[in-house]
């Protein structure tokens, strides 16, 4: 039963996804520039599930498509944040630093901790935590700052409570990935874990596409 | 005894992260929309706050000014006006015992001085407070204050009124007036229009003003576009003797008034 809600929950999501990556490329210059900029995520992350079904089908190991994903996830979200945090010269120099390092550290895990054919719990974990810290970062420094009835504030924050409640509740799903193999538990005992991973993805890509509605459907008319 | 296999144990505890990792980004989540609500909520009504507060002080000033002016032509009227006929009257006195030629030409010339001075105490007077608006009511005063535009430019000032003897409170007659006076004063400052219609119908029940010129107008919709002091009185003075108004706009095709004020 786990594996079909999973199943479900996959296809519901993968539709949310394909209708947000329809509306990003027909609005894209009608978007403001900060949800313009999710358009690289969006597109990282349909290109990659659509990969990854494929090679399952083949019946080939699809796991170095999740490396390669990770590092897109890092790079296409910095560059949201980089957006959203209008930093000084001297906070944009050690943010993209930061990245640089995390990027860094990904390409390094995956060539010598944990194999292209294996799950990247560290890396994954990594990139999950340091997301999770930029939502919590813009809600501190947005706070009685934002006008939520203005198109653009509201679809930040909608994106930020997306990141948040997918990154934080699947965090653990991530980081113990590799644990459970260890442990030896069944691929079958672990559908619930998916479950709740493709749940939090719908609700993800939900908001995501409530924050791509709202500057369309508030838009000023001239 | 039943014990828990080490997998099932190790499942449990990564549900238990979960939903607890969950739980507090909800958590957090809903704090900050609720408290941004909250903060939002109470910022706006320190906002409204505000704008009442200035738009009493605003009212407060219009009243000031009116009360000043009125005093200050009762003054000009009662006090110098008539101090400069008395001066006139000696002066012709005095005439009579100049016996030189040089002496009446003095006399003249002081003459011709203090009628310049009565005629420009009396106009100040006049515009301060008209006193064919307390004597005749708002339809004459308009008529007169037509009259002095088309004088003075090439304007074509269409002044339309229907009257049914309706005895008007003075408050509202003046404040009605004061509009029309800052409405023409903004149309011959800027606007640059070569025809304006004024209607004015005063019913049983009910006072109409309409106005409208064919000026560059400007953007009434955009909100972003400041008012200026001019458009502010007016709204003040409509929100005094609480009329309802409007005021449309749009750049290059002029500007349209109407304002009406139900009577008791």
């Amino acid at each position: 039963m786990y594996q079909q809600l999973a199943l479900f929950f996959g296809k519901v999501y993968l539709v949310i996804l394909v209708v947000n990556v329809v509306l990003v490329l027909l609005f894209y210059k009608r978007l403001p520039s900060k949800i313009r900029s999710l358009s690289f995520f969006l597109l990282g992350s349909l290109a990659t599930d659509f990969a990854s079904r494929w090679f399952f089908y083949q019946g080939a190991n699809n796991l170095f498509l999740l490396h390669i994903y990770t590092l897109w996830e890092l790079l296409a979200w910095s560059w949201f944040f980089y957006l959203v945090f209008e930093l000084t010269h001297r906070e944009r120099r050690l943010y993209f630093g930061g990245i640089g390092l995390a990027g860094v550290l990904l390409l390094l895990n995956s060539l010598f901790l944990e194999p292209l054919t294996g799950f990247n719990s560290n890396a994954k974990t990594l990139v999950q935590v340091l997301l999770v810290s930029f939502a919590i970062r813009y809600f501190f420094l947005a706070f009685g700052k934002i006008d939520l009835t203005k198109p653009v504030a509201r679809s930040v924050t909608f994106i930020n409570f997306a990141v948040l409640l997918y990154y934080s509740g699947t965090l653990f799903i991530f980081m113990s990935s590799k644990l459970l193999k260890d442990y030896g538990v069944a691929s079958s005992q672990q559908h619930g874990l998916w479950v709740v991973n493709a749940l939090l993805l719908v609700v993800f890509h939900f908001l995501i596409l409530l924050s791509i509605w709202t500057p369309l459907r508030l838009r000023p008319k001239y | 005894m039943d014990t828990a296999s080490p997998q099932a144990e190790i499942l449990t505890v990564i549900f238990i992260g979960i939903f607890l990792m969950l739980f507090l980004a909800l958590a957090f989540v809903l704090f900050f929309y609720f408290s941004q609500r909250k903060f939002q909520a109470q910022q706006l009504a320190a906002q409204e706050q505000q704008i009442a507060h200035r738009e009493q002080l605003l009212l407060a000033s219009i009243k000031t000014q009116e009360e000043e002016r009125r005093r200050l032509a009762r003054e000009l009227h009662d006090e110098v006006g008539s101090k400069l006929n008395v001066i006139n009257l000696g002066l012709y006195q005095l005439r009579k015992l100049g016996t030189t030629a040089e002496i009446q030409q003095s006399f003249q010339d002081l003459l011709g001085l203090v009628r310049t001075t009565t005629d420009t105490t009396r106009r100040i007077a006049h515009d301060l407070l008209p006193p064919t608006l307390e004597k005749f009511g708002l339809s004459v005063a308009l008529e007169e204050l037509c009259d002095q535009y088309r004088q003075s430019s090439t304007v074509s000032l269409n002044y339309e009124f229907s009257d049914t003897a309706v005895e008007l409170d003075s408050l509202v007659e003046l404040n009605f007036f004061r509009v029309a006076q800052e409405l023409l004063s903004n149309t011959y400052k800027y606007s640059q229009a070569s025809q304006i219609d004024i209607t004015l119908a005063l019913k049983p029940h009910l006072v109409q003003l309409t106005y409208r010129d064919n000026g560059a107008g400007f953007d009434a919709n955009n909100p972003t576009q400041q008012k200026g002091m001019g458009l502010q009185n007016i709204e003040s003075r409509m929100r005094t003797i609480q009329a309802d108004y409007q005021l449309d706009s749009t750049p290059g095709e002029g500007m349209a008034f109407s304002a009406q004020k139900t009577l008791p």
